[in-house]
């Protein structure tokens, strides 16, 4: 119905969008009242003149349009909501993998530090076995060496497993 | 008895090198898991960075309540990316423990070599030379990288159900997100509309005004009347230019956010991707190839300095 507050029918016009909006609403359709919300907001832009009842119809559509989007933002966080709780499993799931990982590491950490002390413990060993085949001989400066390098190498052991 | 002797010390080299080849055979270099573990850091920064835009956007689209219970709701991805980045540093400090090992043990041999040389002590010909440093750091590794292997192996199998799960969990999650800034920024674009309406509808109006002296026969009244048009448009073109630039900086702001959440689902999947890669690695003894998962990083580090800037 048109009328010289409003020659273009906008009342009509609005009043049709306004049913599609509440069926949009009852409906768990986000895209059917994205489309409904778009519909309502280029009646806003489409409706003239700029008199008190034609504005008061923009207002309206404007309102049902955010309501719509704002539905549309509920359903998303609720939807976020439900999946945290499984989420917050999954992550306690994570936290110990990546202790037990970590463990894992720290293990391997102590192994390397134990191989390199075995490493050391077969220089000594050498070092003992050289000894005892020259200390029938009478080299005692080489044998005094040995027994310092041996005593380096014990040395340096000790360190080592002062980090175990 | 010296040549007894060095009989076994060669028989024992022999011996020595056919285990060293024997594990090589068997294991080779871990698969690096660095790109993994870098994933994991960009997937939390991207999950960080949508946290903070959805949380603005919402606070832009006037929705004070939703923006609050958005901060509340985002910290729990928050949590779970960072405890997947976590997780992924942890299973790239274990390969990187098991390469560290055979070069500490190689250089602890040569160490001890060089000293004992040093001071004039003649070491055992097994124990001084390179090749026996060289060894002796080629067997730690191997017998490392096995029992990293294997403790990996145990733990990316163990984890791949949950990689899964949380990989479908965030995509739905990112979706959400999405569908919520694509809301948002037609909320926004609403009330922009709403701001502007009476200068657009006037625009409106005089145009049709225009149009309909179009039709007319050119008089000193319809030029004036178009004259008259011309002067009522320029006094709400500022206004127009204003409603114009917030539409437009409105459009582009969803444009990046769009491009920033599909990359961050896209980097799910790469990263769950990735883990499976790594697994199989891992079993095969075989090298991952990062270039993907490269490709994936860089697309989303530029995204989220595009986003933080927007």
């Amino acid at each position: 119905m048109t009328d010289n507050e409003d020659p273009q029918g906008c009342t009509d016009k609005l009043r049709a969008l306004l049913t599609e909006a509440q069926d949009a609403a009852s409906k768990d359709d986000a895209a059917l009242r994205r489309s409904v919300s778009q519909k309502l907001t280029q009646f806003i832009i489409d409706s003239t003149p700029n008199n008190t009842r034609i504005l008061a119809l923009d207002n309206i559509a404007g309102e049902a349009s955010k309501g719509l989007l704002r539905m549309n933002i509920d359903d998303r966080l609720a939807s976020i909501s439900a999946s945290n709780v499984d989420l917050a499993k999954l992550t306690k799931q994570f936290a110990a993998a990546a202790a037990n990982a970590a463990d894992v590491a720290g293990g391997l950490r102590l192994e390397r530090l134990q191989s390199a002390i075995d490493v050391l413990n077969e220089g000594v060993e050498s070092l003992r076995q050289l000894k005892d085949v020259l200390d029938n001989g009478t080299d005692t400066e080489l044998i005094d060496s040995l027994m310092k390098a041996e005593a380096a190498i014990v040395n340096a052991r000790e360190g080592l497993r002062g980090q175990t | 008895m010296i040549a007894l002797r060095n009989k076994h010390r060669a028989s024992a080299r022999f011996g020595v090198s056919c285990a060293v080849a024997s594990l090589l055979t068997a294991c080779g270099a871990l698969p690096d898991a660095s790109g993994f573990a870098a994933a994991g850091a960009q997937l939390h920064s991207a999950v960080i960075v949508t946290g903070d835009v959805l949380v603005d956007e919402l606070q832009r689209a006037e929705l004070g309540d939703e923006s609050r219970d958005m901060e509340k709701l985002w910290k729990v991805p928050d949590a779970c990316t960072l405890a997947m980045k976590n997780y992924g540093d942890a299973i790239a400090s274990i390969v990187q423990v098991s390469r560290d090992s055979g070069a500490a043990a190689e250089q602890v041999a040569q160490a001890g070599a060089t000293f004992a040389n040093s001071i004039g002590a003649v070491l055992p010909p097994v124990l001084a030379s390179a090749e026996a440093a060289r060894l002796a750091g080629t067997v730690v590794q191997q017998i490392q990288n096995e029992r990293a292997a294997r403790s990996l192996e145990a733990a990316l199998s163990d984890m791949q159900p949950t990689v899964d799960l949380v990989a479908g969990l965030l995509d739905k999650q990112l979706h959400d997100a999405d569908d919520i800034l694509l809301d948002a920024s037609g909320l926004i674009y609403t009330g922009i509309v709403q701001n502007y309406q009476q200068e657009i509808s006037y625009s409106k109006t005089l145009t049709d005004a225009r149009r309909t002296l179009y039709t007319r026969a050119i008089s000193t009244d319809t030029t004036r009347q178009l004259d008259d048009i011309s002067r009522r448009e320029q006094s709400i073109a500022p206004s127009l230019k204003q409603y114009a630039q917030e539409k437009t900086a409105n459009e582009q702001r969803w444009k990046t956010q769009h491009e920033l959440l599909i990359a961050a689902r896209q980097a799910v999947q790469e990263w769950a991707g990735a883990h499976r890669q790594l697994l199989i690695a891992v079993q095969n003894r075989s090298a991952v190839d990062p270039r993907a998962l490269n490709e994936s990083i860089v697309e989303l580090r530029a995204l989220l300095r595009k986003a933080r800037m927007s």
